[in-house]
């Protein structure tokens, strides 16, 4: 399914694990090291690319990403921190962030993996244990005495 | 799931290279977790390790990711394979005042790498860069120097731990000797010293970003910078390396250089464009590096240096030739020469000079 545009624009098929699909120009697609390592082993020529752990919602965002940044060059450094700030912020809640993070790592798209990792680092920072756990819905799977031991252990850093 | 719609791409892509392979096993295990995402919260735990360990990696200072242990189990240790180790001070002085902040930061520091078995770094940081009340404030020497003992332990460990990165935030001191274990690294690749500029005015550190590179040819200093306005080299010789050392400056928007005998025997500016002040002074031995300098200076519009003789003020063929200083508007030189003779050589040669 090599669709090839006007200018000449090689166009692939991204299809996400509910069976959606999105058509991009490969230079967006190639901003993830993932498709692009499938284009260049031959993976892509013979229909979509499947993506079976990546849902339409997230894969739609991640594109959204990979154009912009295919699209500007380094003197918009300025304007494409604003735009990367105002995309975390619409991601909004810290699950959402986390599919995404999931996505960006599968994909290996670096930038993303980076801006994504600094904006849930923010979300973590200066939140007590419990609040990260109810957060992100993580068990406490700690005995009493465990938790003790581990706050023992690293006291220096509790100080 | 795709593989109802699509079985031949995916039998296609399985059995293609090992790259492949890879993203596609990982695709499989994790494919459990996309088919109830709908249904389901991801949460971070579903992450691996390693996307941890980049977040982590992203906490403000290492003691926000070591107290991170407390989430669970799996959380535990995993502060022990952190990449990167971030350790800036605060600026808030503890009760005790300081001299007991300065304690706990290293105590903090010293903890911390004693109980970090991660063989690598990527990247090793540290600001040091307590404020007492009065913003004037120097250290005194006996405790520059214990604290500058500490740094150098610090950037021994970095640099043994093979540190990729490594960022060195001293704005509180104004000098800075170069750690003997950096200046004969190869690992570190990206190297960046801020130290407290005393003509900044603006307050902010300077940062400086230099690759250290080590190869046959000597070692390599390289500042580039986009940002950089002010920058001071001092005090540093290669003359008793057998290789030549070479320096070389990119950095469009610098103002103001200080070359204070920081002398390495190749030197090339490649864009000092904005430079508005500069400061040069060399050692004899190092004449040829101090014309080199000059003539990458043609722009610039206040000087001080030293001369060399009356080879550089006395053109052979005056008329013809361009003088490099011949944008200059003030001139500082330090010389044997008397004050009269200097001026009647520059008023002579160089009219337009206001002193």
């Amino acid at each position: 399914m090599s669709i090839t545009t006007e200018n000449n624009e090689k166009m692939i098929t991204l299809m996400s694990s509910d069976g959606e699909e999105f058509v991009v120009e490969e230079a967006v697609a190639a901003q993830s090291q993932t498709i692009k390592h499938l284009i260049e082993d031959g993976c892509s020529t013979e229909g979509s690319i499947p993506l079976p752990n990546v849902t339409g919602r997230v894969l739609s965002e991640v594109i959204q990403y990979c154009k912009k940044h295919s699209s500007s060059d380094d003197k918009e450094e300025k304007e494409l921190e604003a735009w990367d700030a105002e995309f975390v912020k619409a991601a909004d809640d810290h699950v959402a962030l986390t599919d995404l993070m999931m996505a960006a790592n599968f994909l290996d798209i670096k930038g993303l993996l980076d801006l994504v990792a600094q904006t849930l680092a923010n979300m973590i920072t200066g939140k007590s244990p419990e609040e990260v756990r109810r957060m992100w819905n993580i068990k406490n799977d700690f005995t009493p005495e465990e938790a003790e031991k581990v706050r023992k252990e690293n006291q220096w850093a509790f100080e | 799931m795709s593989t109802d719609h699509h079985p031949e791409p995916i039998n296609h892509l399985a059995c293609s290279l090992s790259q492949c392979l890879h993203q596609l096993k990982s695709a499989t295990s994790a494919a459990a977790n996309t088919t109830t995402a709908t249904t389901r919260n991801t949460t971070l735990d579903d992450l691996p390790d390693d996307v941890l360990l980049h977040i982590l990696g992203y906490h403000p200072t290492t003691k926000e990711a070591i107290q991170a242990s407390l989430i669970s189990r799996r959380w535990r240790d995993l502060w022990h394979r952190l990449p990167c180790l971030l350790f800036p001070m605060t600026n808030k002085v503890n009760m005790g005042g300081f001299g007991k902040t300065i304690r706990d930061y290293a105590f903090f520091i010293g903890e911390t790498l004693a109980r970090h078995p991660q063989e690598s770094l990527k990247k090793f940081y540290i600001k040091f860069n307590c404020h007492s009340q009065d913003t004037n404030y120097q250290f005194w020497p006996e405790m520059r120097d214990a604290i500058m003992a500490l740094i150098d332990s610090w950037v021994d460990y970095a640099v043994s731990h093979d540190a990729q990165e490594l960022e060195l935030d001293l704005s509180r001191f104004n000098y800075f000797d170069f750690p003997p274990s950096l200046t004969d690294t190869k690992k570190v690749k990206l190297l960046r010293i801020a130290i407290r500029d005393t003509y900044l005015r603006s307050g902010c550190p300077a940062f400086i970003s230099i690759k250290c590179l080590t190869s046959l040819r000597g070692s390599v200093l390289e500042i580039h910078s986009l940002t950089l306005k002010e920058l001071s080299l001092g005090f540093y010789s290669d003359r008793t390396y057998w290789k030549p050392q070479s320096l070389e400056i990119n950095c469009p928007n610098l103002t103001s250089l200080v070359m204070n005998h920081f002398e390495v025997r190749k030197i090339h500016f490649r864009d000092v464009s904005s430079l508005d002040r500069a400061s040069v002074y060399f050692s004899d031995a190092y004449y040829p590096q101090w014309k080199t300098v000059m003539k990458s200076l043609a722009h610039v519009k206040h000087l001080s240096t030293q001369n060399f003789g009356p080879k550089f003020l006395l053109p052979k063929n005056h008329g013809l030739f361009k003088s490099p200083l011949s944008n200059v508007k003030h001139l500082e030189i330090r010389t044997s020469y008397s004050k009269f003779e200097v001026l009647a050589i520059a008023a002579f040669l160089y009219p337009t000079w206001t002193r």
